[in-house]
């Protein structure tokens, strides 16, 4: 089973894309990784120090849009979004693609309090006009979404995981990308949906338990805005489904799930798991911060028996 | 350049765009009279690169948006917005002219309103430019009140360690925000020295006197320093009734007499 860094594999396909089109711009806002060191150092020109300054590193993202530049903007994820959320909106009116890359999301920054939590992310993305929302699970998915979104014009809001993860056994088909998910596990008994973090937890414990592998269908719904229409065929197989994430109860993958079932007046119903609504100041890790939300191994386990049987 | 020339057209265009606030009853008044003849300057003194069917143009970022409708008299002189736009407007649905300029407008850039952003994306457009055979310069008239967003030094400080200097900046300093005096409120002061702090050579002018304009005007084009102008403007200026008053900042509902006297007052 191999582990690597969902940034660092993102990064390497921009690095490769921006080697052969000197139009592509890397902005960081004081946020690094090894494979932006290469970057910095073999391609100069197009890399922009912005400072420790979220807000103005998107209004020069939107300075270099509007001379069809392709901007990929990068800093810590509770900061590059929510510190400069207006200056996202201002770059959705004035309808420019831009590429912001979101790490950290979740309990990611558990180490650092609830300063650095990103619970509450995904609902700021999603109220940005036109925003299309990735959430990426492994590196493996890292590459192939950075691979087809970098030569598209969009606003694109990328959201990736701290940690190393595993690497989901996957093979990516060419229709992955046009549906924005991947169906991991096909069984029909239960159906369970997921991004990021707790999409790859899902699948290790799913894959550890031979029942839940020939019973489960699990979804990856690594872009969750816009939802394609062909889920709705897999969401109506299932009586139940059931939804993972990181964010708060207040906005979260189920609510956009929710809105999608009732605005394509599907018949399924869903199940949400997500963060309560509390200040957690914790300081005791990713796991422990997961357990008091009822999303630890254990518990998430024992969710699926009382739904599965 | 004839400067009484220049004088005087910008008196016919002021009236012009206060017939068309009178018409569609709406504007920001106070605001366009403080900045008006800073931009009178910049389009009819030919500082700005502005003509029909060019990729050469310069930038013009209007950051403080809601004097932003400013431009358009110059736009449809040099035949980048139709003329029946300006008769149109707001006769019906079609009409693209608006008193925040967004960026579908012909010759409008930047789509702006909301304040504090004008630097940062000219920063963008000027890194953007380091890179291409063309230099064009990008021109940036900031309100004052546009100092008290952080976003403002954010972008002024990178700037300057770019040493961006095809960014033009212009301060329209009327020392007026929507609930008093900046003195008053929050001080600003001294900005000359803060900017200077900052590394800026910074000149401060009369924004109303046409012969310290356009001189001043010409040393910021030219300038290959990272240079800012402060202009000292009046809100509501060259009207009694709106002139310092910070209620001018809004279109207000006019009686027939006000209406007389705003337009006699402009035409002197």
């Amino acid at each position: 089973m191999s582990y690597s860094f969902q940034r660092d594999s993102f990064i390497n396909e921009i690095y490769k894309e921006a080697q052969k089109n000197k139009n592509i711009y890397f902005l960081s806002a004081d946020f690094g990784a090894p494979s932006l060191d290469i970057f910095r150092k073999k391609l100069p020109k197009q890399f922009i120090h912005t400072g420790i300054s979220e807000q103005n590193t998107i209004d020069i993202a939107i300075g270099l849009s509007l001379k069809n530049k392709i901007v990929v903007n990068y800093a810590m994820a509770p900061f590059i979004l929510s510190r400069a959320w207006e200056q996202h909106k201002i770059s959705s009116v004035m309808k420019l693609p831009m590429i912001n890359l979101i790490p950290g999301i979740g309990y990611g920054y558990a180490n650092a309090g609830p300063t650095h939590y990103s619970n509450e992310d995904l609902g700021l993305a999603n109220l940005i006009v036109n925003s299309n929302i990735y959430t990426i699970s492994d590196s493996k998915s890292a590459s192939f979404v950075a691979k087809n979104i970098i030569k598209k014009k969009s606003l694109y809001f990328i959201r990736l995981d701290r940690e190393k993860n595993h690497n989901i056994d996957y093979t990516f088909k060419n229709r992955d990308m046009k549906n924005g998910y991947r169906v991991i596990f096909n069984g029909k008994k239960l159906c369970i949906i997921s991004h990021g973090f707790l999409l790859n937890k899902l699948w290790r414990i799913i894959n550890n338990n031979k029942y839940f592998r020939e019973n489960i269908t699990l979804i990856d719904l690594f872009r969750c805005k816009p939802i394609s229409k062909s889920l709705s065929i897999l969401l109506e197989e299932h009586f139940h489904t059931i939804v993972f994430d990181e964010q708060y109860e207040m906005f979260n993958l189920s609510t956009l799930l929710l809105s999608y079932v009732n605005k394509n007046n599907l018949n399924t119903r869903i199940v949400g798991n997500a963060l309560n609504e509390i200040i957690d100041f914790g300081n005791d890790g990713r796991e422990a911060l997961l357990e008091r939300n009822n999303l630890s191994d254990k518990k998430i386990i024992a969710k699926i028996e009382k739904f599965i049987w | 350049m004839n400067i009484n020339k220049i004088k005087q057209n910008s008196k016919k265009i002021k009236l012009e765009i206060f017939k068309k606030f009178i018409e569609i009853k709406e504007g920001h008044p106070g605001s366009i009279l403080s900045v008006f003849d800073i931009v009178s300057c910049l389009y009819l003194g030919k500082f700005i690169n502005s003509k029909k069917n060019t990729k050469n143009n310069d930038y013009f970022i209007m950051s403080k948006g809601h004097a932003g409708s400013v431009q358009y008299p110059y736009l449809i002189k040099n035949n980048i917005i139709k003329k029946s736009e300006w008769q149109n407007w707001k006769k019906n649905k079609k009409s693209i002219l608006k008193i925040f300029p967004n960026n579908k407008i012909p010759g409008v850039d930047v789509t702006s309103g909301s304040l504090g952003h004008g630097l940062g994306i000219a920063s963008g457009l000027a890194i953007s430019n380091q890179n291409e055979t063309t230099k064009k310069k990008i021109w940036v008239i900031i309100g004052e009140g546009e100092l008290y967003e952080g976003s403002t030094w954010e972008a002024l400080l990178f700037i300057k360690h770019h040493n961006l200097y095809n960014i033009k900046i212009i301060i329209d300093r009327n020392e007026l925000i929507i609930l008093g005096k900046t003195e008053n409120c929050l001080k600003l002061n001294p900005i000359k020295k803060k900017l200077e702090g900052f590394g800026f050579k910074v000149e401060q002018i009369d924004g109303h006197n046409y012969y310290k304009i356009i001189p001043s005007l010409k040393k910021l084009k030219d300038s290959k320093e990272t240079r800012v102008l402060i202009c000292n403007t009046i809100k509501g200026n060259s009207v009694s009734f709106m002139e310092n008053k910070r209620d001018s900042h809004y279109w207000q509902e006019l009686t027939k007499m006000k209406k007389k006297q705003l337009l006699k007052e402009l035409k002197i």
